[in-house]
């Protein structure tokens, strides 16, 4: 097959782009360690999450020194808690799960983002930094009111947080 | 003209992706631009391009280009 | 390729084809104006500048807009595009334009059908709606008649390809040593994989989502439609962009004034495609719950490799380009862009959709990036993305190639070509204006595919700009693509309502400077990379498909009113698939 030469540099340069781009990623996934929504969780029954251990009251708990679980259902159109409150500079794992359409958890502006499939918990874990406010939206179509799904995250200074404060 | 009446009009419409993309790039940078200054910025660009096109060719080559008017 | 020797129009050539293609031409600008009509209304109601109807209703908008253009624009003009590409490079008729026409009847009664149950969803008297928007993920549901328009639209297209194979198998018998003309093999490939990707929403629609709707099965599961329509999902977009690309090969240096480059690069190219868009689906789930990493991953590769026949087009296509200047008497590094004929709205309009299309492959490997895909999925990020592939690349050729065809066609003058010029330029400058809006909106939080944006317990923080810019950015961009639009179908109708010229160009299309026979035969093998190409479909798809149905059944997790024998069979069938599982791991 005839391939001109500039038409080979092309081609050379285009595999370089590609190898290199699936490096930086690998990277990231490997070496920074972004870890990937995935299908480590197991199932849920959507219609009855009332009888589920967690997900029949859901909210923010300790489970380490530094270190909080929150459990949130989504449905249409609002999340269950609402607003969530954990402290600065702590590992906050958040558990998301849906009892009746496909939403998303997703915090404005950053990368904490997941769908929230039902029958399906979404874990994803992040660590927070300063006190602050951000928005928490779902951004995955789920009906005439998904444009009113939404809450925040309330992140407040570490000697300012009382679980108790739940309610 | 060193191009052809159609030509000028792409090269001004290309000129606005350049405009718009530039104006986030020197935000980076630390040079805020108001709206105004941009197209402020804009029009001395296409101020530039005019004068270049109407300008007389000084390498003096004749372009034999059918799109000419 | 001895081409013009049959000299004369495509209307002189093959009336009957012509007369086909025309009707679908028609059809799919009837669905752009609508379309277009709704992208403004959405803009508008979105930035809270004019509300005609409550929120609630935006989402009949959204899925009118996604379905006429993405579906009907596209692809009716597409049908039309290969059908002439075929015919042309051939040099023959179709088979049976009876069965031609059959194939277009199906696919327009398909769309009145999905038309009516969306529009349905405006008015409380019609008991109908389908506010499922394009994606239709489930368990939200539409009225069945929406499924089954789409279903008979998606058989319609299958025959059409099927058209397309009968064309070319009648040749071959008659040119048995004969390599597949370019315009051909490229139609054929893409029938290819279109029809391999197009079984996931088939059997997602058929088997679970039109029954269901019914009410003859009670539930479906959501996790696997959505990653059956995924794997459909992305393939389509290559369906959509094939026959621009194809336009940009054979049209575009054959305007430039030149010849194409290469031809064994572009068979290259659209092997690529046939082989790599199906088993890449899954990028559009990189957030999803369920599906595992490793499964993510492989996907990411997949997508990252089919960037290769895009880089490729675009060093093609440029060449060709620069050829045609050259020939045209261009110098210079640069120079040379000069001696294009840019007042020709046909060269204008395919140059700027090539261009936009690189700003486009840029987001692309962003959004292909799976770990900084968690910023932008589902911002308005994505949406400016595709509207610079399918609303520019696409969109924008088709218009512009239409300025070619309709004179073709129809023996009548183009109306205008200063008003094509300015129609082309308008939707340059205003999809530069929005996409790049909804693209740094999209970084900042802003979500896609909401009636009110505009959220009371937080503010979006803009890096740079503000978020009035940014929305006055996009209210500006839309109103000029609506314009734009609008003077397209103005230049349709004038030239449909002008006098027959015979004074117009024959039909042709560029010829290579390498041809076909520097490519090797085995380019023109469409068995082994149909083989191929099921082979990487079923490595990316089989375990992932398995192991949702392992951990989910059929029917989705939760008290399953299905049917006695349907649970036995997902029963034996679950018991199947995980000892499959099992062994595999």
């Amino acid at each position: 097959m005839k391939i001109h030469t500039y038409e080979k540099f092309w081609l050379a340069a285009s595999m370089l782009l590609i190898v290199g781009f699936i490096l930086t990623i690998t990277y990231g996934t490997v070496g920074i360690g972004i870890a990937m929504v995935d299908d480590s969780a197991d199932t849920v029954d959507p219609d009855n999450l009332g009888d589920h251990p967690k997900f029949s009251d859901p909210g923010v708990e300790q489970v380490g020194e530094n270190e909080y679980d929150v459990y949130v259902r989504a449905l249409q159109f609002a999340f269950i808690p609402g607003d969530v409150e954990v402290p600065a500079n702590s590992t906050v794992t958040f558990h998301v799960t849906s009892s009746d359409v496909i939403h998303s958890y997703s915090v404005v502006g950053t990368n904490a983002n997941t769908m929230v499939i039902p029958g399906e918990v979404a874990t994803i874990t992040v660590e927070t930094e300063e006190p602050g406010e951000h928005g928490i939206i779902c951004t995955e179509y789920c009906g005439s009111g998904h444009h009113n799904m939404a809450g925040k995250l309330i992140i407040v200074p570490e000697d300012e947080f009382e679980l108790e404060e739940e309610q | 003209m060193r191009i052809s009446r159609a030509g000028l009009l792409v090269a001004i419409a290309v000129l606005v992706p350049i405009v718009v993309e530039l104006r986030t790039v020197l935000v980076h940078l630390g040079v805020e631009m108001s709206v105004t200054e941009t197209g402020l910025l804009a029009a001395a660009m296409v101020g530039v391009l005019l004068a270049w096109a109407v300008a007389p060719d000084v390498r003096g080559r004749k372009r034999s280009n059918g799109e000419s008017e | 390729m001895s081409l013009g020797a049959n000299s004369g129009t495509y209307l002189d050539q093959f009336p009957g084809e012509a007369k086909v293609i025309r009707t679908a031409f028609y059809s799919s600008f009837i669905a752009l104006g609508i379309g277009a009509l709704m992208g403004l209304l959405q803009v508008f109601h979105r930035l809270d500048i004019l509300r005609l109807i409550p929120s609630e209703d935006y989402y009949s908008y959204l899925t009118l807009h996604a379905v006429l253009l993405v579906l009907t624009f596209s692809i009716f003009f597409l049908v039309g595009v290969f059908t002439w590409a075929v015919t042309t490079s051939l040099d023959r008729g179709l088979e049976d334009l009876r069965y031609t026409w059959g194939w277009y009847g199906l696919m327009a009664v398909g769309t009145l059908m999905a038309g009516v149950a969306i529009i349905g969803g405006f008015f409380d008297s019609i008991p109908m709606s389908a506010a499922v928007l394009y994606t239709f993920y489930a368990p939200l549901q539409a009225h069945p008649l929406f499924y089954l328009g789409l279903a008979l639209f998606i058989v319609g297209s299958w025959l059409a390809g099927l058209d397309w194979f009968r064309s070319w198998w009648a040749w071959r018998s008659e040119n048995p040593d004969e390599r597949i003309p370019l315009p051909t093999f490229m139609a054929l490939t893409t029938t290819l994989f279109w029809i391999i990707s197009s079984m996931g929403v088939a059997i997602s629609v058929v088997v679970f989502l039109l029954p269901w709707s019914l009410g003859l099965i009670g539930q479906v599961d959501a996790l696997l439609t959505r990653t059956l329509f995924w794997f459909f999902g992305h393939a389509v977009v290559y369906f959509w962009l094939m026959p621009a690309y194809m336009l940009w090969y054979v049209m575009l240096p054959k305007i430039s004034g030149g010849k194409l480059f290469s031809d064994p690069l572009a068979r290259v190219v659209f092997v690529l495609f046939l082989i790599l868009s199906t088993p890449t689906g899954i990028h559009h789930q990189y957030l999803d719950p369920g599906i595992a990493e490793g499964f993510k991953f492989i996907v990411m590769v997949n997508t990252m490799f089919l960037l290769l026949p895009s880089l490729l087009t675009a060093f093609t296509v440029v060449a060709s380009m620069e050829h045609g200047a050259r020939q045209r008497g261009g110098t210079g590094y640069f120079g040379w862009l000069r001696a294009l004929p840019w007042r020709d709205p046909v060269f204008a309009g395919m140059a700027l959709a090539g261009l936009m299309f690189a700003a486009a492959g840029f987001s692309g490997m962003i959004n292909a990036g799976m770990n900084i895909n968690y910023l932008v999925h589902n911002t308005w990020w994505i949406v400016g993305h595709f509207h610079l592939t399918i609303g520019t690349a696409v969109a924008l050729t088709f218009m512009a190639t239409t300025y070619w065809f309709l004179p073709q066609l129809t023996n009548k003058e183009i109306w205008s070509k200063s008003v094509g010029l300015a129609q082309v330029l308008l939707w340059f400058v205003g999809m530069t204006l929005m996409s790049n809006a909804m693209h740094r909106s999209g970084l900042v939080g802003v979500p896609r595919r909401t009636a009110e944006p505009q959220y009371s317990g937080f503010d979006y923080e803009v890096a740079a700009g503000s978020m009035a810019e940014l929305n006055m950015q996009v209210a500006i961009g839309g109103t000029l693509l609506f314009i734009s639009t609008l003077l397209f179908l103005t230049v349709v109708v004038m030239t449909v309502w002008g006098s027959k010229v015979d004074t117009l160009p024959a039909n042709g299309y560029a010829e290579t400077l390498s041809g076909p026979e520097d490519a090797p035969l085995v380019l023109d093998n469409l068995k082994l990379w149909t083989a191929i190409a099921v082979v990487l479909v079923v490595l990316a798809y089989a375990l992932p498909l398995a192991s949702i149905i392992g951990r989910r059944g059929l029917f989705g997790p939760g008290g399953s009113p299905s049917p006695q024998f349907i649970d036995t069979l997902v029963f034996t069938g679950q018991a199947i698939v995980d000892s499959a599982v099992g062994v595999i791991r």
